[in-house]
């Protein structure tokens, strides 16, 4: 899950900033999980590669 | 039609026709056949694949899952949804209204106490949309638990609306 792969890049993430800063979407159209917002002041938006590795 | 307007007692007579209700878009869509659960700090689209009615065909219910109405006005939007809990661990559910693929309002239940553990949420609102390009969605998501469940069928898992005011 996209979820699990970020909670890992940053540990230190809250549930909280997934509730405010970051927005994680599924559009129910077989596209599977994204980022809709990333708006985080610290940690920068994983990459592709980071996601994938 | 006449109207007898007193200044204490407001509107104390009203003659002639019946004013006529607004014959505006109205729906509700529901979650058919399967349940649908919920990925952690994910808000997902509420499949609404099955119409109880659509009065102006403004529901989407095949690719979108979307209320795009035609007609321009305030909307009285309520989405419901009956949660299976499916874990032994405390579990929140949200559920928001969303207008034009952000959230407009949401709602949220803490579910404790074990799997088969059920409860019922509603999000409610009244919200202006221009009858062109403005739509309305249903989204959920969960926060620790794993994986709760929407409950399918059209008493349990809904959406509805309908024109209010013209704009």
């Amino acid at each position: 899950m996209l979820y699990d792969k970020i909670r890992a890049l940053y540990p230190s993430l809250t549930i909280e900033d997934f509730l405010t800063v970051i927005t994680l979407q599924n559009d129910s159209d077989g596209k599977g999980d994204y980022i809709a917002k990333w708006e985080h002041p610290t940690f920068s938006k994983p990459t592709d590669e980071q996601l994938a590795g | 039609m006449s109207i007898v307007l007193d200044g204490t007692l407001g509107i104390t007579s009203v003659t002639g026709s019946a004013a006529t209700a607004v014959a505006g878009p109205a729906f509700s869509a529901y979650l058919p056949t399967t349940n649908q659960s919920i990925s952690s700090s994910t808000w997902t689209k509420v499949a609404l694949s099955a119409e109880e009615f659509d009065t102006n065909n403004n529901f989407d219910s095949t690719t979108n899952y979307r209320f795009t109405p035609t007609v321009a006005g305030y909307y009285q939007i309520s989405a419901c949804s009956n949660i299976d809990a499916n874990t032994t661990s405390a579990t929140s559910v949200y559920l928001a209204i969303y207008k034009n693929g952000s959230i407009y309002k949401y709602t949220r239940i803490t579910l404790v106490g074990g799997n088969n553990v059920n409860g019922g949420s509603t999000v409610s609102t009244i919200v202006s949309l221009n009858g062109s390009t403005d739509f309305i969605e249903f989204y959920a998501q969960s926060v620790g638990g794993t994986a709760p469940i929407l409950t399918f069928g059209s008493t349990a898992t809904y959406m509805s609306g309908s024109l209010v005011r013209g704009s």
